[in-house]
């Protein structure tokens, strides 16, 4: 009798986490393409060796809120880039700080004034979109940069970054992002394991295969006009550097990866900033998603297999609900006494797929990645990316929440958020979103 | 149309191209490097894989075997009966492996004990809040998750205690069952994720068995942990033993000991 009363909540069960299993031997099948085809396949660098050119005009923007430990290194760095110098302009915008950043910026440009034109914003709406609009609307320039003010770029790097834009369809190029602050604590070296993936594996791959590169929003650049002719920075976006991607993707404009052009960030030190950060992302990606999945599906502009990376890349930070509801059902079935491991075949299929393969993928892109960067002693802290993995599945379904309840239902307005720096005194805040890409640990594929 | 290149300067000229002044490799910048295709990115796939399969079909029997040799050994010295059961498992009639287990049901709890493991969770939860929300955060996030299973199982055994269908045989053979099948892909997951790198086919076929040889040696003690913890604190701990420390610890071994083998040099 209870064994008939309980059959359809048993069918029910198993439905969903079939359609679960399905959805992570999905992204599986994703990840492992992508290490195979960045181990073993054909590399796409095709603007690595434009070295002399008629180079157009760039303006690089740091937008910056109480940056004074960081933003001094950047624009050292920034001035000393080797670029024409009648082409070249450097805009730092002090957005309303608190701490010293101003003055910092000031001494700087007192030391190159032909490169630094500082702005200072007083009012307006906050945030790094609110900045990067603003000046978008007043340049005159063919290419904008964008740096954080931890980052610290290279000599060459500007030159590599504007040398796709000879490539008239490109409307967006992004850089690698390398975390310097590696050594600081398990955190760190997790986060850094987490970066190699998503940069020198994910990124790459999508970049040979022709699919859809993600735009960070820092190291990287866009072509001022493509912005325009696509609406601009969207204010409203949680992920403004995403919601372009998208928005150039719908427009026909391709976006570049150049893992060759690396740049250095600072990484979140503590867990709970971590957990910010993730959760910006999780509500920004999923904020794209809605926005965008169904215009990414039906646009002639985006090609068969561009879409389906699209879609892919849209879904990634829904999979961390699907998979708590697929560990869910899981449980209940345990505890009704469900053979998991009964003798069909399927079955068992599903729950290694479920509890090893979709996790175990995401080792590999990390694992491909470190044997590429040739640093293969820093995998030995692989299985410590269940912590991270963990506390990511937590934190993205708070953000799902936090999206459907807040913002949606309720009509919140966005609430504009710091990143912490630790340079310097330990205590700074930073503007920046820190220039990010879903890496395979952060799709929590696993 | 101009001569073809005799192969062998061919690869004088590219091993010269990554020559140094002083003779040293020139190594290629990381953002550029790839592993070359090579005759090997098929031979040690193949090789090691049916070399692998080829042990297991011979070694599956005496591994069973070994696992209830080790359970019979231990189970008196833990002061648990030694009686051994033996789940087969079979292919168009034809026994393919066959997995030992205690036989041993495990008591059910009382009320009193389930209330008093509730309330512990609850607690456990909430210290782990206070004390653990810095630095050891992801920690406080295993003790949750380990805190919300155990909640669930004791509300299961609270309100239908006589459904509950799992025993430690059942739980044991479920567990050992799934390490075999764990040990039985092996092969298969490890050709796209360690067969492809430019390690030595010697290496190749080390590391494979070191990761088999861990979850070879691991698995019947877990699982001897888990019935001493059963037979000790009753049915109401098997749900968390088996998510935390069953699947999850098994793959957990697994990673670690591929992460381990996957970092040495080539």
């Amino acid at each position: 009798m209870a064994a008939s009363a309980a059959w359809p909540v048993n069918w029910v069960l198993k439905l969903v986490l079939a359609f679960v299993v399905a959805l992570v031997a999905l992204y599986t099948c994703r990840h492992v393409l992508f290490a195979l085809n960045r181990l073993l396949g054909r590399q796409r660098h095709p603007y690595l060796d434009v070295d002399s050119a008629d180079w157009p005009s760039v303006v690089v923007v740091v937008p910056a809120h109480n940056e004074e430990h960081v933003i001094g290194l950047a624009l050292e760095a920034l001035i000393d880039v080797d670029y024409p110098r009648d082409r070249y302009l450097v805009i730092p915008v002090d957005d309303r700080s608190t701490d010293a950043t101003w003055a910092v910026i000031e001494t700087w440009a007192a030391r190159a004034p032909d490169i630094v034109r500082p702005r200072r914003r007083e009012g307006g709406r906050p945030g790094k979109a609110a900045v990067l609009q603003e000046v978008t609307a007043e340049l005159d320039a063919t290419l904008m940069i964008v740096f954080d003010a931890d980052y610290v770029p290279g000599r060459g790097l500007v030159k590599q970054l504007a040398a796709p834009f000879f490539d008239a369809e490109v409307g967006a190029v992004m850089g690698r992002v390398v975390p310097h602050n590696t050594e600081r604590n398990l955190l760190t070296r997790l986060l850094d394991l987490e970066r190699a993936g998503g940069y020198q594996v994910d990124q790459q791959a999508r970049m040979n295969l022709e699919l859809v590169p993600q735009y960070g929003g820092s190291v990287g650049g866009v072509r001022v006009s493509a912005v325009r002719a696509v609406g601009g920075w969207s204010e409203d976006a949680y992920a403004e550097d995403t919601d372009l991607t998208f928005r150039l993707l719908l427009h026909g404009f391709k976006t570049v990866y150049e893992n060759r052009s690396e740049c250095y960030e600072e990484v979140p030190e503590v867990w709970q900033e971590r957990n910010r950060q993730i959760m910006r992302w999780a509500k920004g990606h999923n904020q794209v998603a809605l926005r965008y999945a169904w215009r990414v599906l039906r646009s002639p502009m985006v090609g068969r297999l561009e879409r389906i990376d699209a879609l892919l890349l849209l879904g990634v930070f829904l999979l961390a609900p699907l998979l708590v509801v697929g560990f869910a059902c899981a449980f209940a079935l345990y505890l009704m006494g469900d053979p998991l491991l009964s003798n069909e075949a399927l079955a068992v299929l599903g729950v290694v797929c479920f509890s090893s393969i979709g996790n175990y993928a995401a080792f590999f892109e990390i694992a491909a990645a470190l044997h590429l960067d040739n640093s293969r002693r820093r995998l030995r802290l692989l299985p410590l990316n269940f912590v991270n993995f963990l506390a990511s599945v937590l934190n993205v379904c708070r953000a799902c929440y936090s999206l459907l309840v807040h913002d949606i239902l309720l009509g919140r307005e966005l609430r504009w958020e710091k990143t912490a720096r630790y340079r310097g005194n330990g205590n700074g805040n930073g503007n920046g979103n820190g220039g990010h890409v879903n890496g395979a640990a952060g799709e929590v594929g696993r | 149309m101009a001569p073809r290149r005799p192969s062998t300067s061919r690869g004088l000229l590219e091993r010269l191209r990554f020559q140094s002044h002083s003779g040293r490799l020139i190594r290629r910048h990381r953002a550029l490097r790839r592993l070359d295709f090579e005759r090997a990115s098929i031979v040690h796939p193949v090789t090691l894989v049916a070399g692998s399969y080829a042990l297991l079909l011979v070694a599956c029997a005496p591994i069973t075997a070994g696992w209830a040799t080790t359970l019979r050994f231990w189970l008196p010295r833990l002061g648990l009966p030694d009686d051994i059961g033996v789940r087969e498992r079979d292919v168009l009639g034809h026994v393919v492996y066959e997995v030992p287990f205690p036989l041993l049901q495990g008591a059910l709890p009382d009320r009193s004990l389930l209330v008093t493991v509730g309330g512990s969770c609850l607690a456990l939860m909430l210290l782990s809040w206070l004390l653990l929300r810095g630095r050891a955060l992801p920690l406080a996030y295993l003790v949750w998750a380990g805190c919300v299973l155990e909640l669930a199982s004791c509300a299961m055994l609270w309100l239908a205690p006589a459904e509950f269908p799992h025993t430690v045989a059942s739980h044991v053979a479920n567990g050992l069952e799934f390490a075999l099948l764990l040990l039985l892909a092996t092969p298969l997951l490890l050709t796209f994720s360690f067969y492809v790198f430019d390690h030595s086919i010697t290496r190749k076929a080390f590391g494979t068995a070191v990761i088999g040889a861990g979850i070879v040696l691991v698995a019947p003690y877990q699982y001897l942990v888990h019935t001493m913890l059963v037979e000790q604190l009753s049915l109401v701990v098997m749900p968390p033993l088996y998510v935390l420390f069953g699947l999850l610890f098994d793959i957990a071994v697994f990673v670690a000991l591929y992460a381990w083998v996957v970092s040495w040099e080539p």
